[in-house]
């Protein structure tokens, strides 16, 4: 015997879980196709950088009006991952909150950096050295705003970690991994002294490396929540059965 | 991956663990420390092999200007941030073993020193840093001090954490030691070697490749 | 489980800190350069090698890892070593 509410509750958490590869594959595509494979590098120079955003206007149009509407996925995917550590941790623990708001403001820069390309697509008339400067805008915020999505990762990994299941709802070693790349995100930090070389925005190190662990971690994630989601569904439903026998046999019925 | 979880049993006095078999009988994993150190441990590995390989193959296009670079380094600061660390390293081995035998005077003396020294480390690569600042190297003057402060400073960064693990470790041995605690200082003391394991190729890949051409 | 070698750490320091100097003895003094500065290289491997087998006490009971880092030991010498001696054998 299913219980409808608790049936469409666990489907309102998965949908939400599927959020998370929804938005990367989103932003893999329509970010990505936007002259992000890899990144334009910190030394073009300013005619350089005019030169791509007025030869491909409504390609940067396409990619950041899609980029933008999917951007709160993001968010959307945090949410369902704190309803899945809420069932570890506690539902009022701070964990949840800390994981929430990591992915909830990591939508910011997201937003706001696409927002700005939209615009040089938009306005590929305003001078050089504007259009570049939104470029440039825009990386130091990409880059730098690291350590707001370090924070979901760590909430996120001593939550799972804290599970005492024979069988954790996420590996330990997703958990662990979660905690080393929001360690390993500091490296960001170099990018602000360098415009070439492995270290710089487009380099492979802080463009490839860093955002392939990134996109690798959110994958991860994303597998074990939704299949734990199930296990979870089905762990209510056994719950809300067994709860429904013994109100049955104290007589109780519920209309 | 092995599941570092135990069975902790909290001891209300310190004990003799003279026998560190007794710690592995507890403990599922055959590697010291709680599993998901050796997660941080493999991705740091990792990225400093992919460290050495950029920084290689950046001198293979231009190995005169490397040697310059070089040659402004002074490798008498690199020998003695090398036996600092060792130093370092070798207390920390010691306060492991204090804990295993339930010594937690004996475990904050060592590592205390160890910090100490990891404080001497870190004072002493800023020196490095801010002389050579003040000599014009900086990260964008040539492609060898790109890297030299790019993938030292993020070895620093490491020395940082490696010292706030130690820190924590230092506190925690003020309560009488337990077999979780022993977990815990054997895993401060596997980041703190890695640590140091980087450090001893970091040193002759920066301030011992001589190319001897000029 | 956490057997080290039979030197003891004490002994594995003391020879930790002897092959620094020494590799920055070769390095720094001697004539034949390239010799030197690779024999520094493998020094440094060795080391870190020590550091691992009896600093952090990765005993072969832990295969997966040990072979783990015996290969990152030997790859970091071929890596900083080939890049030394390509340039030293296709000068620029």
């Amino acid at each position: 015997m299913s219980n409808p509410n608790v049936t469409d509750e666990f489907k309102y958490w998965k949908i939400c879980a599927w959020n998370g590869p929804l938005f990367m594959i989103v932003y893999m595509i329509f970010w990505g196709m936007c002259f992000n494979y890899p990144p334009r590098s910190g030394a073009l120079t300013a005619a350089q950088v005019a030169a791509t955003f007025r030869e491909w206007p409504n390609l940067f149009r396409t990619g950041m009006v899609v980029a933008m509407t999917f951007a709160v996925s993001y968010a959307v995917w945090a949410i369902a991952i704190s309803k899945v550590q809420g069932k570890i941790v506690g539902k009022d623990s701070i964990l949840n909150d800390l994981q929430v708001w990591g992915g909830g403001l990591t939508v910011v820069p997201l937003l706001v950096t696409s927002a700005m390309w939209l615009t040089a697509g938009y306005s590929p008339d305003l001078p050089d050295t504007q259009l570049k400067q939104l470029l440039d805008n825009a990386w130091m915020l990409l880059d730098m705003a690291y350590s707001v999505t370090s924070v979901q990762m760590f909430a996120m990994g001593v939550a799972f970690l804290a599970d005492k299941r024979a069988k954790p709802l996420m590996p330990r070693w997703v958990a662990w991994f979660g905690i080393w790349v929001g360690i390993a995100f500091i490296a960001e930090c170099l990018m602000p002294f360098y415009k070439t070389g492995p270290f710089a925005r487009n380099g492979w190190l802080n463009f490839w490396v860093e955002f392939l662990i990134w996109f690798v971690w959110a994958f991860l994630v994303s597998f074990y929540v939704i299949k734990s989601i199930t296990r979870l569904k089905e762990e209510a439903l056994a719950e809300s059965e067994e709860k429904a026998k013994d109100d049955a046999k104290k007589g109780l019925v519920y209309a | 991956m092995p599941d570092g979880r135990t069975q902790v049993v909290a001891i209300s006095r310190p004990v003799a663990l003279a026998d560190a078999e007794r710690i592995s009988a507890f403990r599922k994993s055959k590697l010291p420390g709680v599993d998901g150190i050796w997660v941080f441990i493999t991705g740091d590995l990792v990225m400093f092999m992919i460290y050495f390989l950029v920084f290689t193959t950046g001198r293979m296009e231009a190995p005169a200007a490397y040697d310059l670079g070089r040659r402004q380094l002074d490798p008498l600061i690199g020998c003695a941030l090398t036996l600092i660390l060792l130093t370092s390293s070798w207390l920390v081995v010691r306060a492991v073993e204090a804990a295993r035998e339930g010594s937690s005077g004996r475990v904050r003396t060592n590592l205390l020193l160890a910090m100490l020294l990891g404080t001497g480390f870190a004072g002493l690569k800023a020196f490095g840093y801010v002389h050579d600042a003040l000599a014009g190297h900086s990260p964008s003057s040539n492609p060898f001090f790109g890297y030299y402060y790019a993938i030292t400073g993020i070895h620093c960064m490491h020395v940082m954490l490696g010292m706030g693990l130690l820190l924590i470790c230092y506190v925690k041995a003020s309560k009488p030691i337990d077999d979780k605690y022993v977990l815990w200082i054997e895993s401060g003391a596997c980041f703190w070697h890695m640590v140091d394991m980087l450090w001893v190729l970091l040193f002759p890949m920066f301030y011992l490749l001589r190319s001897g051409v000029l | 489980m956490n057997k080290r070698t039979d030197l003891g750490p004490n002994a594995v320091y003391i020879v930790l800190m002897l092959a620094t100097l020494l590799s920055f003895g070769l390095a720094e003094k001697s004539a034949a350069a390239h010799i030197a500065t690779s024999a520094a290289v493998v020094i440094g491997a060795f080391k870190a090698r020590c550091i691992f087998v009896d600093f952090m006490e990765l005993t072969w009971e832990a295969k997966g890892f040990r072979i783990a880092f015996e290969v990152w030991a030997v790859l970091a010498v071929v890596v900083i070593l080939g890049g030394y001696w390509s340039t030293i054998v296709h000068p620029h």
